[in-house]
């Protein structure tokens, strides 16, 4: 019995459909994402669909689901907060965008509200997610 | 003196260090890309006491199970747009959203949303 023993020859593999497929996901990312505005650490924000586009929310402050607060990814007590986001902005600032998960009890979310208030900060807007339709 | 000329090899460009790139952006844009939209909607505390202020007010008491209830009434969540238009009919209507502590934040968002497509912009959520 002859048993063969060629070798197979080494051969660049042909790459060229390889990077056309992947220019191709490239481009498609470019062009259909945007890039994420803010850190959401697993924050759901509710969902609304008859709003019109604005401005991506800058620097908002995130409400996990058990009520931990995050300014700028660092964790910030309800007592705190105002002077947190005075410091940073060097003043109260006027406008806080507030990224709240869906399920947040409504309680606890107008108490973060009224303590900012009365820090002075009375333009609070809520981030949602559009979704079309409905 | 004699000149050599250089003969030029042609050889075929190594297309490594282009996968290597176009991949390294390819993974930057998967991973830092997001493909939701986002909106914001005012949400007004309102200062303690401000909805009992004005004699106009019509309050909506939302349920822990997302239940509204319009100036004492219920009403379906599909129908609070109709509702609150037939309510605020031209005039300046002030609305008092009045969730339990309970409630999701889900059915304020609703609530606000809905007071917003019938033309009411003077809401407050109050506790």
């Amino acid at each position: 019995m002859r048993v063969c023993t060629r070798i197979a020859p080494v051969r660049e593999e042909n790459l060229v459909p390889l990077i056309n497929v992947v220019f191709l996901l490239l481009i498609f990312f470019l062009v259909a994402g945007a890039l994420r505005p803010f850190a959401t650490h697993g924050v759901e924000p509710a969902a609304t669909s008859s709003i019109e586009a604005g401005g991506d929310p800058a620097n908002p402050i995130v409400v996990a689901l058990d009520g931990t607060i995050r300014v700028s990814g660092a964790v910030v007590g309800l007592d705190r907060l105002a002077g947190h986001l005075g410091a940073l902005a060097g003043s109260a600032p006027q406008t806080l965008h507030i990224v709240a998960d869906r399920r947040l009890p409504a309680g606890l979310m107008l108490q973060i509200v009224e303590s900012l208030g009365a820090a002075g900060i009375r333009d609070i807007r809520l981030v949602t997610i559009h979704e079309a339709g409905a | 003196m004699r000149v050599e000329a250089e003969r030029r090899r042609i050889r075929r460009l190594s297309l490594t260090p282009l996968i290597d790139v176009v991949f390294l952006l390819l993974l930057f844009f998967m991973l830092s890309s997001t493909f939701e939209r986002y909106r914001s909607l005012e949400m007004d505390g309102g200062a303690a006491g401000s909805a009992a202020a004005g004699h106009d007010v019509l309050l909506l008491r939302i349920a822990e199970d997302g239940g509204f209830d319009l100036a004492g009434g219920p009403v379906g969540a599909d129908e609070l747009v109709e509702r609150l238009v037939a309510i605020a009919a031209g005039q300046a209507v002030r609305l008092a959203v009045l969730p339990r502590t309970e409630t999701a934040l889900d059915h304020v968002v609703r609530a606000l949303e809905a007071a917003r497509r019938a033309g009411i912009r003077n809401v407050v959520v109050v506790k």
